[in-house]
């Protein structure tokens, strides 16, 4: 049984904040993201769990045991290393066997688990090998093992972006790997895995926490962070996105639910659809888009408040033709860039809105209907369901800019 | 179609442009001959005056092999009794090298811990101060330390030598230790912590392992310039004679096969010493698995790590610093001006020509190995020529590694009156051995920012359109910057602190270090003093002005 | 071109008899596992190496002996090497003293390529403010400033967070397009190299293995290897059982068992060859138990089906994945994308239907386990 609290740990090193009064909770067998930007303080975090950074304050809790004066040594947690850190002066044997050599615990016992691992982990043969010798994909397994090797009580296991000097091909299968080897029952993990990979994180976590600058914006499961992000930060992190500055129109057409325009739904959207009412947006020239919010937001808000709407570019539908009266939130436009690729079509389309250009990113499945009759120049309409449009209070025209230039 | 004969047309006006002249000349060396002939005068460069001298004092013994025979092992008075000293005095040198060595070693680890791992106030001044010792002149600091140890009534001989070997040894050690302990990464450390292990397992397992190379560079370092000092020993030794020494008697005997002998044999040894080290290296493993935890996890307690602290802290002043400066203290005495300035003898008039004398051959051994020795590292680091190059690197070497006074003599019989008979003993002979013996120094630190400099950054450069040697101009030259001036001071301060090699082909010209060690011996001690304060202060300034050239480099 | 190039005298072969040819205005990618030969390749255009056999062309020209420097290429690297101790506005000029221009000339070239990277504000700075993007803002910016009309990348995007260069590329590309430069592009990405390729060259251990544009590689894969390292695919084996005429064969697989109808795709198989078949992630189709397909508006002639477990379900974002098992205990994936309505449950059997034309065929190799390796 483990469980992590951290209650308002702060970081600096010199000028730089690096972690800013974070709080968290990772629970029992859970499999928890940290995810961020480089320079998020995502390892610092890490580091303080793990015990190799001291914070400046707050402090970490194991089972409810305030943890945060302990030496590593003495917090038997597994913790691999971003570039894993495999001793290069050991074998790969000795790298394994090193946390239980310093345990001292029995050598048999310990020969023979480390044989057991080298078994599993397809490594038999290359005890003598020394880490240089090993290509990638192997050194992260040894670095994985030697990590596992240190676990007893405590069965908490730390990786630190596991995956990030892999090829992509590579990095696909070991994801999948890793995802059984957590969620084994023999093992019985709890693992934090830090990542500045957003696919990554949803592949594979339980629950994720964003981070940006020092702090933890959202913590929740994929589903939570991808249909009702906090901010901006958190939306666009997660993928491509579109924005609409707006203003909102409490008092404006009365929707009727059974008015909207996606009939099927999956559990997700009509809890979405539940928890929250639709609002319509001005943005301008006539032109009104329908989103749902929040109950509780939406009662915060007054008429005519500057508001900002994201809608993701894979949530945007696109259909031949100007057949904007058919379909609510329909826009019209002229695709400018179209871009295969692969699972999906890319399109650039060029929409006018209030008077000025702007280009929407619109992603869609690769069927052989778009792939024959949505060509570039082609006029097309652009629509997308009310529950999937993200309202957030306008947080201004700098925020918006610094989000999206990813700075 | 259009777009291509573009794409040509736009080509041909480029073709005739006129480009502006240094991009032109930088064109015309670019020329695989020039790159060439650099090559091959450089090459005949390090062949001649660096390895020359040492090969032909082989030959030299092998040729004389009868008179070495005849005067050596049969003299008609004296038998075998020079075989003897020689045998003596190597095996005082080996014995004081050796334990000077230990000594330091055991010093130098906690020292290159704190200078690198902690963080306290007053760390640079500190940092600076151990690395003092390397810069000033041996003579100087030998001096100091017999006046500091004859307050205790130390006598000059074996343990002085000991005490003095061991102060001007110790920078060597921790400088290497820490260069490899500031490049090992504490990521390993980290993993080691996080996997369990307390402190002193973590160094002994983890760090110290990473540390070899450093360890052993340092080590050889320093024991090669301990079995090769001249000018502190002359000063500390008494009645007792290190083989340095003893080559500087036969030199002033003009003994010169004994002197030939000797010098081969050092030099056989050190460079013997040299290769099996360099090669046993790798072989050495360190035990990283017979462990007593709790015995290790006892001795990690902060308590013990304190008392290692203070101790090692209080026997680098008692033992190294305040020996190494205590003569400075000695300056304000009265005497010192009347004796230096309204003597007799002149004396003031005698260091002001020695120190000239000392400043113009630092300086022109700077401005000589500056000019091979860029082409050389450019060779070592750039040139595709398999194992020569490796062979090339070793051997570079050997110029660090021999005892100088050997180097001297050997300089002395290749260019001097025996050899070639190119020079006489005197300022260009000087020169000459000065410019041999401070070719490594100037080499391997442009090696080192060469070999860490971005090859990208000149591959961006090319397909940009420049030349090899406007890419050499414009964008290698400044990136080395730091690594040549690193160099040019080491090698004057290396130059300006000799004393063993100066001495054996000086002839009638009097260097500083060597005019403080005739001071020590004819008992003229305020003058020493005076000139020892000056060159300790003036080494004093050069280090720092090294050490900002570093810091700038690695920022 | 037609080129082998080897290193340390002739042990290691980088780079094996390459022929490939480059037309005016195309993104080309150069893509494959770390250490194919990739980059060599890349590098022998450039003239940073020279081939040990065989020529490079440019504009029909043999280039051997050409030093980089007279090549006229604009060459863009992953870790920027951009020269930190010149200002930006050094930076982009240098390119362009080098050839001699003249000052207004420079000016006015340097001007327009550092507003095309949105980085003129920047010019007196040293490019120590820029994190990486701007760095390779800055790198892209003095290689376009010469006037150089080839383009040539290695892994341009490989330092860049991952999110940054998810949006980065398709600027990348929109640059490339607007300039009408011919671009090599260097990656080990498969993500990367779909997304804004025109054309893609697969390579492995020093050859080629297909090329093509995006498209033709994805919907046509000529090996297992470009099958499995292009998009998310299901590996089945199984032999031949009958040749029906018109390219349809009838298949023995673990899937389905003794039904399964696909095109050959004019592989030539004979009866009882070993195969190996491959379909994509999304490629499949899910129904529950009860659909009614007679209902359904679509023609399902062409389509296998059969039943598969629902083990697990995973949502991913833009897609959602679908963990499925068959009788036998083999398991596969489908993907839907992220907004696919569905309820199914975990455990819940389904209905799994392929449609005959996105089965594609291979010859068994001799080490599959080599083939499906991504290295």
């Amino acid at each position: 049984m483990v469980e992590i609290k951290l209650k308002n740990v702060s970081k600096s090193f010199k000028d730089l904040k690096a972690l800013d009064n974070v709080s968290l909770t990772i629970k029992d067998k859970e499999y928890f993201i940290i995810l961020g930007p480089t320079g998020a303080g995502k390892t610092t975090l890490l580091k303080i769990i793990g015990g190799l950074i001291k914070p400046d304050s707050g402090e970490v809790l194991f089972n409810n045991k305030n943890v945060t004066k302990l030496s590593p040594g003495e917090r038997n947690l597994g913790f691999m290393f971003e570039n894993y850190a495999l001793f290069p002066h050991m074998t790969i044997y000795d790298n394994i066997a090193y946390s239980s050599r310093v345990h001292a615990r029995d050598p048999k016992q310990t020969q023979k688990i480390v044989e057991q691992v080298l078994m599993m982990t397809l490594l038999t043969g290359r005890n003598e090998a020394l880490p240089e010798e090993m290509s990638g994909g192997m050194k992260q397994r040894v670095a994985l093992c030697r990590a596992l090797m240190n676990l007893e009580q405590t069965k908490l296991l730390i990786l630190d972006e596991p995956l990030k000097a892999l090829d992509a091909g590579l990095r696909m299968s070991l994801r999948r790997e890793l995802l059984l080897m957590a969620k084994s029952q023999l093992l019985e993990l709890t693992v934090i895995h830090v990542t500045n990979e957003e696919e990554e994180a949803m592949m594979l976590a339980d629950r994720i926490a964003v981070m940006n600058e020092g702090k933890v914006v959202q913590v929740g499961t994929p589903y939570e962070i991808y249909y009702q992000p906090k901010n901006l930060f958190v939306a666009n992190f997660m993928s491509e996105i579109n924005y609409f500055n707006g203003k909102c129109v409490k008092n404006g057409e009365v929707l009727n639910h059974n008015n909207l325009n996606s009939e099927k739904l999956d559990d997700i959207f009509l809890q979405i659809k539940k928890s929250s009412i639709p609002m319509q947006i001005d943005i301008g020239m006539n032109n009104f888009l329908t989103a749902f919010i929040e109950r509780k937001t939406y009662n915060e808000m007054k008429n005519g408040d500057r508001v900002l709407l994201v809608v993701r570019a894979n949530h945007i539908k696109i259909r031949l033709g100007h057949r904007k009266k058919d379909k609510h939130n329909a826009i019209l436009g002229r695709i400018s860039r179209r871009k295969f690729m692969g699972v999906f079509y890319r399109f650039e389309v060029l929409v006018k809105i209030n008077g000025s250009e702007k280009i929407i990113i619109v992603t869609n499945p690769a069927t052989s209907e778009i792939h024959n009759s949505i060509l570039e120049d082609s006029e097309v309409t652009i629509y997308f369901p009310e529950e999937l449009g993200i309202i957030f209070k306008h947080p201004g025209k700098d925020v918006v800019n610094k989000v999206l230039k990813l700075e | 179609m259009t777009k291509q004969t573009e794409i040509l047309s736009e080509r041909e006006i480029i073709d005739e442009i006129e480009l502006p002249f240094s991009l032109k000349f930088d064109r015309f060396f670019s020329k695989p001959v020039y790159r060439k002939s650099l090559d091959a005068i450089t090459i005949s460069f390090f062949i001649l005056v660096v390895i020359g001298p040492i090969i032909f004092i082989f030959l030299t013994i092998l040729l004389n092999i009868s008179t070495i025979q005849k005067e050596v092992f049969n003299d008609k008075l004296l038998g075998d009794l020079k075989w003897q000293m020689m045998l003596e005095s190597l095996i005082i040198s080996f014995t004081i090298a050796a334990i000077a060595v230990a000594v330091d070693l055991v010093i130098a680890f906690p020292t290159a811990i704190i200078l690198t791992r902690y963080k306290f106030r007053g760390k640079e001044i500190i940092d600076a101060l151990v690395d003092l010792p390397m810069a000033v002149p041996t003579g100087a600091l030998g001096f100091s330390i017999l006046l500091f140890w004859g307050l205790f009534l130390i006598e000059p001989g074996f343990y002085l030598i000991l005490l003095g070997h061991v102060v001007f040894t110790f920078p060597y050690i921790v400088r290497n230790m820490k260069i490899v302990l500031e490049k090992a990464d504490v990521l390993y450390e980290d993993a080691a912590r996080s996997l369990g292990a307390p402190g002193v397992t973590v160094f002994r397992t983890i760090t110290l392992p990473m540390m070899k190379e450093g360890i052993i560079a340092g080590a050889i370092l320093a024991f090669t310039r301990s079995l090769g000092e001249t000018g502190a020993t002359l000063i500390l030794s008494g009645l007792v004679e290190t083989s340095p020494i003893l080559i500087v008697g036969f030199r002033r005997q003009l003994e010169l096969p004994a002197a030939s002998l000797l010098a081969g044999i050092l030099i056989a040894i050190s460079i013997t010493l040299l290769f099996s080290v360099k090669f046993f290296t790798r072989k050495i493993g360190f035990p990283i698995k017979s462990v007593l935890p709790e015995f290790e996890r006892r001795l990690s307690h902060r308590y013990l790590r304190y008392i290692r602290d203070g101790l090692v802290a209080t026997i680098i002043i008692v033992m190294i610093l305040v020996p190494s400066f205590y003569v400075i203290s000695q300056v304000f005495d009265v005497t010192i001006i009347d004796e230096v300035f309204f003597g007799p003898d002149y004396k003031w008039a005698y260091l002001y020509v020695a120190l000239m004398n000392s400043i113009q051959i630092a300086a022109l051994a700077v401005i000589i190995n500056l000019i091979f020795g860029i082409p050389f590292a450019f060779i070592i680091v750039k040139r595709n020529w398999g194992k020569a190059i490796t062979f090339l690197d070793t051997i570079l070497d050997i110029p660090i590694a021999i005892p100088s006074a050997a180097l001297g003599f050997a300089v002395f019989m290749f260019w001097g009156p025996a050899g070639i008979g190119l020079f006489q003993p005197g300022f260009y002979m000087i020169l000459f051995v000065h410019v041999t013996f401070t070719f490594p120094y100037m080499v391997r630190p442009i090696i080192g920012v060469l070999e860490s400099t971005n090859v990208g950054v000149e591959e961006a450069a090319r397909t940009l359109g420049a030349s090899n040697m406007t890419v050499f101009r414009r964008i290698t030259l400044p990136s080395i910057k730091q690594g040549i001036i690193a160099g040019c001071i080491m090698v004057f301060t290396r130059s300006l602190g000799e004393t063993g090699a100066t001495i054996v082909v000086m002839g009638g010209i009097r260097t500083v270090p060597v005019l403080i060690v005739d001071w020590v011996e004819a008992n003229a001690f305020p003058s020493a003093i005076f000139a020892s304060t000056i060159v300790i202060i003036f080494s004093a300034f050069l280090i720092f002005a090294l050490r900002t050239v570093r810091k700038k480099g690695g920022e | 071109m037609n080129v082998t190039k080897t290193f340390d005298d002739g042990k290691v072969l980088a780079v094996d008899n390459i022929s490939l040819i480059i037309n005016d205005g195309d993104y080309i990618f150069l893509l494959g596992p770390s250490g194919c030969g990739k980059t060599t390749t890349l590098r022998m255009i450039a003239g940073l190496e020279q081939p040990t056999e065989g020529k490079v062309l440019i504009d029909g020209k043999d280039v051997e002996g050409v030093p980089p420097e007279d090549r006229d290429m604009g060459f863009i690297f992953q870790h920027f090497e951009i020269f930190d101790q010149m200002t930006v506005w050094e930076n982009v000029t240098f390119g362009l003293e080098m050839r001699g221009y003249e000052e207004d000339y420079i000016i006015k070239e340097a001007k327009k390529a550092l507003k095309t990277v949105e980085l003129l504000e920047y010019a007196d700075e040293y490019p120590s403010i820029f994190g990486n993007p701007g760095l390779q803002k800055l790198g892209i910016a003095r290689a376009i400033a010469t006037g150089a009309k080839i383009l040539i990348m290695d892994e341009p995007l490989g330092s860049l967070d991952p999110k940054v260069s998810k949006v980065f590329r398709h600027e990348l590309r929109n640059l490339i397009k607007d300039l009408g430069l011919t671009a090599i592009h260097v990656t080990h990405n498969q993500e990367e190299a779909m997304a804004i390729a025109d054309k893609i060259i697969v390579m492995r251990a020093g050859r080629i293995l297909q090329m093509g544009t995006p498209y033709e590689l994805y919907e046509n894969p000529k090996s297992i290897f470009v099958a499995n390292f292009l998009g998310e695919t299901n590996f089945f084996q199984g032999f031949v059982l009958k040749l029906l005429g018109d390219g349809i064969i009838k298949i023995w697989t673990r899937l389905g068992g003794p039904k399964l109808f696909c095109n050959d795709y004019g592989n030539g198989f004979n009866l009882d060859d070993n195969i190996v078949i491959a379909f994509r992630y999304e490629d499949i189709y899910l129904f529950p138990l009860n659909y009614n397909f007679e209902k359904s508006r679509y023609d399902w002639s062409k389509m296998e089906f059969f039943k598969a477990v629902l083990k697990s379900k995973r949502f991913i974002g833009s897609t959602k994945r679908f963990y499925l098992a068959l009788d036998n205990d083999d398991k596969f994936l489908s993907t839907k994308p992220g907004t696919f309505v569905e309820n199914y449950k975990p455990g819940e059997e389904l209905i799994v239907g392929i449609h005959q034309d996105d089965i594609h065929v291979f010859k068994a190799p001799d080490d599959l386990m080599y083939e499906l390796s991504l290295m």
